[in-house]
C-alpha cells in the first residue's frame, strides 16, 4: 500500500470526516440558506427595481468570496487544537491524504453547495421579484456575457490563501490571514510603484497597477506601455501559478506540523 | 522496534531539553517511563511517534523515520495522549470509521476490554466522563493490535478500580510482537505491570533496565538503625526506613518501583553507580 496515496484509505478518511464534521457543515449550509434567503428577499421586496443578473451574480460573489474564506479556515482548525491534531497526525493515513480531504471539502464541495444554495434562493427570489412585465432573467452561470464562472478562478485565488492560512495559523486563522494578505498586496502596490517610478525617471504619476499596464505622460504626449495583445493571456499564469503555490505550500506545511 | 539514536531536541530556540539521547526499545516488552513532571517524558514519547522533530539524531520504528509518519508506520502504532480528543460520536460510529485504518484490529477484543472496563458502546464519547473517555480509548488503542503501543499517562484519571483494570488489561495485551511504553509520575500505577524501567531524569536517561535483572542486584527492605553501612539509598515511610541495598545473598525479590525512583530522582549516585559496575567489582 502506498505511503503517499491509497484510494481506498483516501475513502475511509474522507468518511471519518464526513461522520465527525458532517453535522456541523450541514448547519453551515442552512445558515448559509438563510442568509442568502435574508439578504437577497430583502433587496428584491424593497427595491422596485427587479434583480437582474449582474446583482445575482454580485451575491454569488460575495457569498463565494466570503462564505468560502470563512469555512476554508476552519477546516484544518483539527491542526490548530493540540489534543485533536495529535489525533490526526497519527492517524494511519498520509499527510497528502489528510491534506486532500480538507482541500476537497472547503474547495469543492463547498464551491458546489454555495452555488446550488444560491440557485436554490435565486430562483425563487427571481420568481417572486417584480418584472414590471419583462420576462424572469436567472443569472447562468455558464454564460459568456457575464462571465459568473470567472467566479471559480477568483475563488480559487482565495481558498489557496486561506488554505495556507488555516493549516500555518493556529489561532484566529481567517483573521490573521486576511490581514497578512492584505498587508501583502499594499506592500506589492508600493513597491510596484516605487520600481516604476524609478526605473520610468519619474514620467508617470498615475497610480500603477502591478502586472497591469502603464500611462505614461511627456510633455503633451500621453504614452501607455501594455503588453502585445497576443501574450496578455500570459499574465493568466500568474494567478495560476500562486494558486498552485499556496496549495502545495499548505501541504507542505501539514507535513511539517508539530505539536 | 524503537531505535533513538543521539538525539537532541528542544522548543523552537529554547536549550535543549535532550542531547544526545540513547534508547532501544524491544519487541515482547512492557516499558515503564518514569520521570518528575516536567523531565520531558512528553516529549520524549512525541518524539518517538513522530509528533516532534529532532534537532539532530534520530528516532526510527522499525527503521523509517517516525518523523515522516508514513501510513505504513502509523497502521502499527497507536498512540494514546495524555489529553484524548474524542469526536461527537458514539463508540460504536468512532470504530466504525476508524477501525479499518489498522489492519489488524479486532472488534471482538475491543469487546471484551469494553466489558471489563464497563464502558457502553452505544453512549456518545464527548458526553461521557473524562475517566469513560480515557478507558475507552485504551480498550481501542489495545484492540488495534499494533505492535507499538505508547500511553502517556493513561492512568491520570482513572479511579481506583479501573486503575486494577487498567493494569489487567495491559498485562492481558502484551505479547512477543508487541512493545508497550507507558510514562507515568504515578509509580505505583505501574506495580506488577511493567517488565522494564526507564528514568528520565536531568534529561537523560539514567536508568533502562529489567525488573529481574533489578531484583537480582538490588534488594528492597527496611533497615534499622545501625545497618546504615550497606545501605546504598534510604527514606522514611510509614513501615519504618525503607532501604535499597545490595543483593548479597542472590535471593529474588519484589523491586519497589516507587523507592527506585526516588533513589534515582533525588541526585543520589550511588544506586546508579552501583549498577553500573558488574558484581565482581563490588566483591573486591
Amino acid at each position: 500500500m502506498s505511503n503517499q496515496f491509497n484510494l481506498a484509505r483516501f475513502g475511509r478518511l474522507f468518511r471519518k470526516h464526513t461522520a465527525e464534521h458532517g453535522r456541523g457543515y450541514l448547519l453551515s449550509v442552512a445558515v448559509l440558506l438563510g442568509l442568502l434567503a435574508v439578504l437577497m428577499g430583502t433587496q428584491a421586496y424593497v427595491q422596485n427595481d427587479p434583480m437582474i443578473p449582474p446583482i445575482q451574480m454580485g451575491y454569488l460573489i460575495f457569498f463565494l468570496l466570503l462564505g468560502g474564506a470563512m469555512f476554508t479556515s476552519t477546516v484544518f482548525a483539527s491542526l490548530a487544537d493540540k489534543k485533536q491534531a495529535i489525533a490526526a497526525l497519527t492517524l494511519p493515513a498520509s499527510h497528502l491524504e489528510k491534506y486532500l480531504v480538507g482541500w476537497l471539502y472547503s474547495y469543492v464541495l463547498f464551491t458546489l453547495a454555495c452555488i446550488g444554495c444560491f440557485y436554490v434562493v435565486d430562483a425563487a427570489v427571481v420568481s417572486f421579484d417584480n418584472w414590471h412585465g419583462r420576462p424572469a432573467e436567472l443569472l447562468n452561470f455558464f454564460d459568456a456575457k457575464y462571465k459568473a464562472y470567472y467566479a471559480l478562478l477568483v475563488y480559487a485565488f482565495m481558498h489557496a490563501i486561506a488554505i495556507w492560512g488555516a493549516v500555518y495559523f493556529e489561532k484566529m486563522q481567517l483573521v490573521k490571514t486576511a490581514f497578512l494578505f492584505f498587508i501583502g498586496v499594499a506592500a506589492l502596490f508600493v513597491v510596484n510603484f516605487q520600481l516604476v517610478q524609478l526605473l520610468l525617471d519619474h514620467v508617470t504619476g498615475n497610480m500603477v497597477v502591478p502586472f497591469g499596464d502603464i500611462d505614461l505622460g511627456i510633455g503633451k504626449e500621453h504614452y501607455r506601455l501594455a503588453l502585445p495583445t497576443e501574450k496578455r493571456q500570459w499574465l493568466g499564469v500568474l494567478p495560476a501559478l500562486l494558486v498552485g503555490l499556496f496549495w502545495l505550500a499548505g501541504y507542505f506545511r501539514v507535513q511539517e506540523k508539530q505539536i | 522496534m524503537v531505535h533513538i539514536h543521539n538525539l537532541s531536541f528542544g522548543y523552537g530556540k529554547r536549550a535543549p531539553l535532550f542531547e544526545n539521547l540513547q534508547l532501544t526499545l524491544a519487541r515482547g516488552h512492557i516499558y515503564g517511563l518514569l520521570g518528575k513532571n516536567g523531565a520531558g517524558k512528553s516529549t520524549l514519547l512525541k518524539n518517538m511517534v513522530g509528533l516532534v522533530f529532532p534537532r539532530a539524531g534520530s528516532c526510527r520504528i522499525n527503521g523509517q523515520p517516525a518523523a515522516k509518519r508514513l501510513p505504513s508506520v502509523l497502521e502499527d502504532l497507536y498512540f494514546l495522549p495524555e489529553e484524548i480528543y474524542v469526536p461527537a460520536l458514539t463508540a460504536a460510529q468512532f470504530v466504525a470509521n476508524t477501525a479499518g485504518f489498522y489492519p489488524r484490529f479486532s472488534h471482538a477484543q475491543l469487546a471484551t476490554y469494553l466489558a471489563e472496563f464497563e464502558v457502553p458502546d452505544h453512549a456518545v464519547l464527548d458526553k461521557m466522563s473524562f475517566g469513560q473517555q480515557k478507558k475507552f480509548m485504551i480498550a481501542f488503542g489495545l484492540a488495534t493490535n499494533t505492535s507499538l503501543v505508547v500511553m502517556d499517562e493513561p492512568t491520570n484519571g482513572l479511579d481506583i478500580p479501573s486503575k486494577v483494570q487498567f493494569r489487567r488489561i495491559m498485562a492481558s495485551a502484551l505479547t512477543e510482537e508487541r512493545c508497550l511504553i507507558i510514562s507515568t509520575h504515578q509509580v505505583r500505577d505501574l506495580d506488577s505491570l511493567i517488565d522494564t524501567v526507564v528514568v528520565l531524569h536531568n534529561r537523560e536517561i539514567v536508568l533502562n533496565a529489567e525488573l529481574d535483572q533489578l531484583a537480582e542486584r538490588l534488594s528492597f527492605t527496611t533497615v534499622r538503625e545501625g545497618q546504615e553501612a550497606e545501605v546504598l539509598y534510604a527514606e522514611e515511610s510509614v513501615r519504618g526506613r525503607a532501604a535499597i541495598l545490595p543483593n548479597t545473598t542472590g535471593a529474588y525479590g519484589r523491586v519497589d518501583l516507587e523507592l527506585l525512583f526516588n533513589a534515582v530522582a533525588s541526585g543520589e549516585q550511588s544506586v546508579l553507580n552501583y549498577l553500573k559496575h558488574p558484581v565482581y567489582e563490588q566483591s573486591i
